[in-house]
């Protein structure tokens, strides 16, 4: 299970020397409008990502419940979420062609005062696989949920995941109520920031994660369940980088600490899944569509 | 029972082994690399002939990507000037642009006057015909050749204030690579 979470904390770290390691991701280069537009499929993405795999059922033990998953997510990356229109803001330059953004595959250029000025291009995902790893104990029908890891050192990077959710079983005051009906609110933070010594490279993330859902479920002979359920979400990253400038387009921006908030484009999404429980063992699949839409596969012990 | 779990630790190890080995989530990548060179001269006598040779393995984006290139074409070019002796100016500026052997003439682009401190702050955009385009998109076609080239400038019949005249300028290529993912 350690190993799980280390390495999505280690894509975390390698996804970030990848932006320097990778030619021309230097997305360091961009004035804080630009960059706020070029990471924003970013923060739209850790939105849906810590809003997925919260729940396999709506049936909340009356007694004393434990459960831990392990859940993969395949994320895809819509058309929509590659590109950004730039607007630079320089005298002269106007009409330059879409760019990509953090997750896209063609950068733009224009011609500015000292010469190209050439945006980074992106990852060229199609889809973003990750995953993630939770604990969750359960009375009198309500669940806590928790994600945890302590801020810690992965080579120049210091990364540190909390979440915390709770999920009251609403039908266990409803008896007759043919399926089982549930609330859950959660909120999820990821910390991340570079320690290096490397004065350009310095980049911070906070990513801040809320989301509220009601669901329902229904189990088939004590194995089969099938769950759907209504999420509301938003996200939003503060980040904080050093804009490397060498050309000097931006005098009086460039080459020095800039603060960018990026509120994702999160808000409604929409699950539906099954699960199969074997002894302690449950398998769960299930289907977002939300503004990534996502296909999650979980694996719980559930006491 | 036993064999339920058997069948379901099965399922997956098998469903792991699929995600693992046929999603991929990467997409072509592409880079757009700027090469620039600089043109530096003292000026002797009444015309400026100046060059630079340059290589793909001048610049970090082409080496860092050198051994996962599929391709590489050009996108634009623009001359600026750096510097330049109080009002230096002329007639028939040529800029070539050679293959590395510098005499395979890759384009030719010609203004009727040239006035250098135009240029200062305001990037003169080469504009080259279609052809023009091919033939360094032809020289450029296989990726894992280090293409070199030779900038060439002239301006004819040049006029100046002061004793020590100089030009500092550069002239930036910008093309696009394609990195396999």
């Amino acid at each position: 299970m350690k190993n799980i979470l280390s390495t999505f904390l280690l894509f975390l770290s390698i996804f970030y020397y990848q932006c320097f390691a990778q030619s021309n991701i230097k997305f360091n280069s961009l004035p804080p409008t630009e960059t706020s537009q070029y990471f924003q499929p970013l923060a739209t993405y850790l939105g849906t990502y810590f809003s997925t795999g919260n729940y396999y059922t709506a049936d909340v033990s009356s007694t004393f419940g434990f459960r831990f998953s392990i859940i993969g997510m395949w994320s895809v990356v819509p058309d929509n979420q590659k590109t950004f229109n730039p607007e630079p803001g320089l005298p002269g330059v106007t009409d330059v062609a879409p760019t990509a953004t953090v997750f896209g595959t063609k950068a733009s250029y224009f011609l500015g005062n000292e010469g190209y000025f050439v945006y980074p291009t992106g990852l060229s995902l199609k889809a973003v696989p990750l995953g993630i790893y939770q604990f969750a104990g359960s009375l009198f029908n309500t669940e806590l949920m928790l994600r945890f890891f302590p801020n810690s050192k992965f080579g120049d990077a210091k990364v540190g995941v909390f979440g915390i959710g709770v999920k009251h079983e609403i039908s266990s005051h409803i008896p007759l109520l043919p399926v089982n009906v549930a609330v859950q609110i959660l909120y999820n933070q990821l910390n991340f920031e570079y320690t290096g010594n490397e004065t350009d490279k310095y980049g911070k993330l906070t990513s801040k994660n809320f989301a509220i859902n009601a669901h329902a479920s229904k189990t088939f002979l004590e194995m089969f369940t099938v769950y759907t359920g209504l999420q509301y979400e938003s996200s939003s990253s503060d980040f904080t980088y050093y804009f490397d400038d060498p050309d000097n387009f931006y005098p009086t921006l460039g080459n020095r600490i800039q603060d960018v908030k990026i509120d994702g484009d999160n808000h409604f999404r929409y699950t539906l899944g099954g699960a199969i429980k074997l002894g302690f063992f449950v398998i769960n699949t299930d289907m977002n569509i939300a503004s990534f839409t996502t296909y999650s596969l979980g694996l719980s012990l559930d006491f | 029972m036993k064999l339920l779990y058997k069948i379901f630790f099965g399922l997956i190890i098998i469903a792991s082994f699929f995600l693992s080995n046929s999603c991929d989530p990467f997409e072509d990548f592409y880079v757009n690399l700027a090469m620039d060179t600089e043109l530096n001269t003292p000026i002797a006598g009444d015309s400026i002939n100046i060059g630079s040779n340059f290589c793909l393995s001048d610049f970090d984006d082409y080496k860092d990507n050198k051994d996962k290139l599929e391709e590489i074409r050009y996108l634009s070019s623009a001359y600026l000037t750096i510097s330049a002796t109080q009002d230096l100016q002329g007639n028939n500026m040529v800029l070539n642009l050679y293959e590395g052997d510098g005499s395979t003439l890759l384009f030719q682009y010609t203004l009727p006057t040239f006035r250098a401190a135009d240029y200062i702050n305001k990037p003169l955009e080469i504009k080259i015909t279609q052809q023009e385009i091919n033939n360094i998109n032809q020289y450029l076609s296989d990726p894992d050749v280090n293409n070199c080239f030779r900038a060439q400038l002239r301006v004819s019949n040049v006029q100046y204030q002061g004793t020590q005249p100089y030009l500092n300028a550069k002239v930036e290529f910008l093309t696009e690579i394609k990195v396999k993912p």
